[in-house]
């Protein structure tokens, strides 16, 4: 650095080019649409009708009276909740599986990991054939162990439609926390563990005083992670159920879909997508505060 | 004592081995049923008393698969619209990368803050205004508009990783190449690419299969089946065939099953990646 005292306008300039084809990306394909996604939300633009109004606030302070909008907040943030707490359980525990040394630790490795790969598509494809209601394994099994009498309607009856769509959910979802959780179960010191091994510490000393602590930070990003990624989830539910009989399972976004496209209000369909928005903007804020100044911690 | 407390620990051993098959087992039933129906003959499918795994293989549902003239179609869109994708997405963002991590200058670390929060911005809110847009630009059910939109989530993903490879790479390392007289451009190509190369083949490989199966953008911004990739592909079908599940789970298989493949033989750096990116801070 102390030698690049006198430095040129190209040398200046030149991270900035480095930098411009992903910013000039950036603001096409993310920034302009969002924004364009929040003045539509202001708007009473149809899809069928080109010309279009400005209404100021009217869209929200109709959402404010619609039912059907709170009902799917509600669902929205009941999901995010569950499915995440879920998807943080399951991952969690199966990284502290893995972490373990054993024989075919790689195989398991791969084979646990693969649902993540797995295009959404294809996953509801599966849960709709596992769930079916005559020819489905679900059914027949538990058909034939007696433990029911008829077959269940996984995706429409009231009782089973959220287990049934969350555990799909999970299914594709944990592997990425599981991950996460490995990286950060790596990440702790091994110097840690000898040290308290040799104070004379049983294994779940070990667990409460090394690695739930040395593990902390890597906690805190995956709940908020899970939040900001179960409540702005789409795919899923909507080719499991769009829905469901009823909005049972309506979220915000299949909410804003069923808006918008379907029924055709562009403008308040996107004042449903924006307020997703709106909610991930401060979970992200809140995130970024708090990394950084752990950050400035260190 | 030493024999107890051996065969204690093999015994614990054993437990522990049999839970792990247990739990791996029924997480992987599901995709095995579908799998396996797909080489099902039609009357062990339409059963009441369905086996895990098939009693009579067959390849029948392969073979009415084959006739479907559009699926091809879609696999090859899928293939055009995800490679493009991926080789965009590391092009532009391993200068990116570059620049954030070997650049010292002003605005480094909101412009570094600001292109990772953007992977946080729900789909469901860019996907109707990319709607209107594409529209107007006559863009709609075109590969340019599918790729542009998977962009708008394999670029956030790839810089994320990139960084965090970048950030391992000694800063020795890309003085010296420097001090030999190459310019920033020939640094990244001749020191840093070399390098890095099984790296970013590997986000490559990862950002390819984010594209091949992405669903809302494809969903909503292709009209025939000229454009379709494989998720709105696999849709139609699911409309046209609802019940014949084992021309639907053979389809589902050849879809996923270049992304295993991909997946087994990058694993080892794609885990890398993810761990080493969810290392850096913001």
């Amino acid at each position: 650095m102390v030698c690049e005292t006198k430095r040129s306008w190209g040398a200046i300039l030149a991270p900035y080019g480095f930098l411009a084809p992903a910013v000039i990306i950036v603001f096409g394909v993310l920034i302009y649409p969002l924004v364009y996604a929040v003045y539509f939300s202001l708007t009473d633009k149809t899809m069928l009708v080109s010309a279009y109004h400005f209404v100021g606030l009217g869209n929200y302070i109709e959402l404010m009276g619609d039912s059907k909008f709170w009902q799917a907040f509600r669902h929205s943030i009941v999901f995010a909740l569950v499915t995440g707490g879920l998807n943080l359980f399951l991952g969690f525990g199966m990284a502290l599986v893995l972490n373990r040394r054993f024989r075919f630790r790689g195989v398991f490795h791969t084979v646990l990991l693969l649902p993540w790969v797995i295009p959404p598509i294809v996953t509801g494809l599966i849960f709709r054939w596992l769930y079916n209601d005559f020819y489905g394994y679900l059914n027949c099994l538990l058909l034939g162990v007696h433990l029911i009498e008829k077959p269940i309607l996984f995706l429409v009856d009231a009782h089973y439609l959220w287990p049934s769509v969350i555990i799909a959910n999970v299914w594709v979802e944990y592997p990425f926390v599981m991950l996460m959780f490995m990286a950060g179960l790596q990440s702790i010191d091994p110097d840690l563990y000898r040290a308290a091994k040799a104070d004379g510490a049983g294994s779940m000393q070990l667990f409460f005083h090394v690695t739930l602590p040395g593990l902390q930070r890597v906690f805190f990003v995956n709940v908020l992670l899970q939040i900001i990624f179960m409540f702005k989830t789409f795919n899923l539910v909507w080719i499991l159920t769009q829905g469901g009989p009823g909005g049972r399972i309506e979220l915000l976004s299949t909410l804003a879909f069923h808006y918008a496209f379907e029924g055709t209000q562009t403008g308040y369909g996107s004042a449903v997508a924006s307020i997703i928005f709106y909610v991930l903007l401060i979970l992200s804020c809140i995130y970024v505060v708090i990394t950084t100044r752990k950050i400035k911690e260190r | 004592m030493t024999m107890i407390k051996k065969r204690y620990s093999r015994l614990r051993g054993a437990i522990f081995y049999c839970g792990l098959v247990l739990i791996t087992g029924i997480l992987s039933l599901p995709a095995l049923v579908a799998i396996s129906t797909s080489f099902k003959p039609y009357s062990e499918i339409f059963t009441t008393n369905p086996t895990i795994l098939p009693q009579h293989f067959t390849l029948a549902s392969y073979q009415k698969l084959l006739a479907i003239p559009e699926f091809p179609v879609y696999l090859l869109n899928s293939l055009i619209v995800a490679a493009f994708s991926a080789a965009i997405a590391i092009a532009v963002g391993v200068l990116a990368a570059y620049a954030l991590v070997f650049f010292r200058f002003p605005g480094r670390r909101v412009i570094r803050q600001a292109l990772l929060t953007t992977y946080m911005f729900p789909a469901i809110t860019l996907v109707f205004p990319v709607f209107f847009g594409a529209s107007r630009l006559n863009l709609l059910d075109t590969y340019t508009i599918l790729i542009l939109t998977n962009l708008s989530f394999a670029l956030p993903i790839a810089i994320w990783l990139l960084l965090g490879f970048f950030e391992k790479i000694p800063v020795e390392l890309e003085r010296a190449a420097r001090v030999d007289g190459c310019n920033r451009l020939q640094t990244v190509f001749h020191v840093i690419l070399p390098v890095m190369l099984p790296s970013i083949m590997a986000i490559g490989v990862f950002t390819f299969i984010l594209g091949w199966g992405e669903y809302l953008f494809a969903l909503t911004l292709t009209l025939t089946d000229a454009h379709r990739t494989a998720s709105p592909g696999m849709h139609a079908l699911m409309g046209n065939y609802r019940i014949d599940y084992g021309l639907l789970t053979a389809a589902g298989t050849v879809i996923v099953f270049p992304l295993v493949l991909l997946f087994a033989l990058f694993q080892k750096h794609i885990v890398e990646g993810m761990t080493s990116a969810s290392h850096h801070r913001l």
